[in-house]
């Protein structure tokens, strides 16, 4: 049973064997513009072959580039969360800020207090 | 004081001092990000080669048949059959490339956790903190209720436990990330020599424009000549030009050069989709080391990626 590496293999060759000899079948239309451009319609058609076994080859593999791709996004995911989740550190730093706050108060009051002795 | 309370408690959980792998991590990251996007730039450029090939196909049909019956010169139709196929595969080949960057922003994000200095941030923070409540406690006459060496100690807790989720951090990411450039590498595998392939049998359509656009004289023939020149250590006379447009023979021997060049072109892209492989591979080993706490081989993997940028042909832009 073929694979699509098989079938890519084989519409490549077609095409690339029509393309190498190309201009030798060009010049055995003798000057017929309608034989010639009839030779470039079969070389394209084979082109579109071999197109064609491409798409199911990357079609066939598909689910594997999905599950990189995933995977890839994930990983980013994971990092960028690990770094903005990490509210031990932000909250930490706000407690911090908080407390600095308090004694700034506290400091302010107690220069007060003798003021208003 | 209930706030030194609270700020000596910090010292509780006092760990063994472990220092965060942030040189190796943000080398691995750098490293990783420059391979993924030298394989994302390959990738993609092929899909614009697929992209042109249906008007090459065009122009160059349309060409030989005019040269060869002048009098029933008719401009070939681009095929639809060939052009929704070519959409099809760019599409999927665009896939590749998104993953492949999708792999070099996760390296990047790995690579600015490495530079987040949270245990500066942290020692910053406590360390003015600290002084603010001396200078409260120093108001009231009651001296420093926290002495600089503890701290110092305070501060250094503080921070080693950020270091510790900061270690964490990275060593967590590395592995998420392995798992991509692992799954990333078995991907590529799979499509190598479809890529290759591909490549191989698009210049054919690129080379032959190349050819029917130097037989009618639209670019110049000498510079063509010019890589050979510079091999040979030789310099091409002023009016190279003109000699090509009069000499048939020296015109057809230049058409056989181009054509070897040609060649040399595919078999380049054969060792870049190599290299690309070699290179994911070393990716893969550098992560092990680096969560294993080793450090990773970080010449290893440049070398690697070094012959990945070495293979890749300078931009068409230059080129025109």
């Amino acid at each position: 049973m073929s694979t699509h590496e098989d079938r890519f293999a084989l519409t490549r060759q077609a095409y690339e064997n029509a393309f190498n000899s190309w201009d030798a079948d060009l010049d055995a239309c003798a000057g017929s513009g309608a034989s010639m451009r009839k030779v470039n319609a079969n070389l394209r058609a084979l082109h579109t072959e071999m197109l064609r076994a491409a798409n199911a080859w990357l079609g066939a593999t598909g689910a594997a580039v999905e599950d990189a791709f995933d995977a890839a996004k994930a990983a980013k995911k994971v990092v960028d969360d690990a770094r903005e989740n990490d509210v031990e550190i932000v909250a930490r730093l706000t407690a911090f800020a908080d407390l600095s706050d308090s004694i700034k108060a506290l400091i302010d009051k107690a220069k007060k207090a003798p003021e208003d002795a | 004081m209930r706030s030194a309370v609270l700020i000596v408690g910090l010292c509780v959980g006092l760990t063994a001092c472990a220092s965060v792998p942030k040189e190796q991590a943000a080398q691995l990251a750098k490293s990783g990000a420059e391979a993924s996007d030298a394989a994302a730039l390959d990738v993609r450029e092929l899909s614009t080669r697929v992209d042109q090939q249906a008007e090459l196909m065009a122009f160059n049909g349309t060409y030989m048949v005019c040269v060869r019956a002048p009098d029933d010169c008719k401009a070939e139709q681009v095929d639809r059959d060939n052009t929704g196929e070519a959409r099809k595969l760019i599409r999927a080949i665009n896939l590749r490339a998104q993953a492949l960057t999708a792999l070099g922003d996760a390296y990047r994000a790995l690579g600015m956790e490495a530079e987040y200095d949270a245990e500066g941030a942290m020692e910053t923070v406590v360390g003015r903190l600290t002084s603010s409540v001396n200078a409260y406690a120093n108001l009231l006459g009651a001296g420093s209720l926290i002495s600089e060496p503890v701290g110092a100690i305070i501060t250094h807790g503080a921070g080693l436990l950020a270091r510790d989720r900061q270690r964490a951090r990275l060593q967590s990411g590395s592995a998420h990330i392995r798992l991509a450039v692992v799954k990333m590498r078995e991907a590529l595998a799979l499509e190598k020599d479809l890529y290759i392939g591909l490549a191989g049998t698009l210049a054919l359509q690129e080379n032959k424009a190349v050819e029917n656009l130097y037989a009618a004289g639209l670019i110049a023939r000498a510079p063509m000549l010019a890589p050979m020149a510079a091999d040979l250590g030789v310099t091409l006379v002023p009016d190279a030009e003109q000699l090509l447009a009069g000499d048939v023979s020296v015109r057809t021997a230049t058409l056989a050069y181009m054509r070897g060049q040609a060649d040399d072109r595919q078999y380049l892209q054969e060792a870049r989709y190599l290299a690309i492989n070699n290179a994911l591979n070393k990716l893969e080993q550098a992560h092990k080391d680096f969560e294993l706490a080793d450090s990773p081989d970080i010449a290893d993997l440049t070398r690697a990626i070094d012959e990945v940028t070495a293979l890749i042909p300078a931009p068409r832009e230059a080129a025109r």
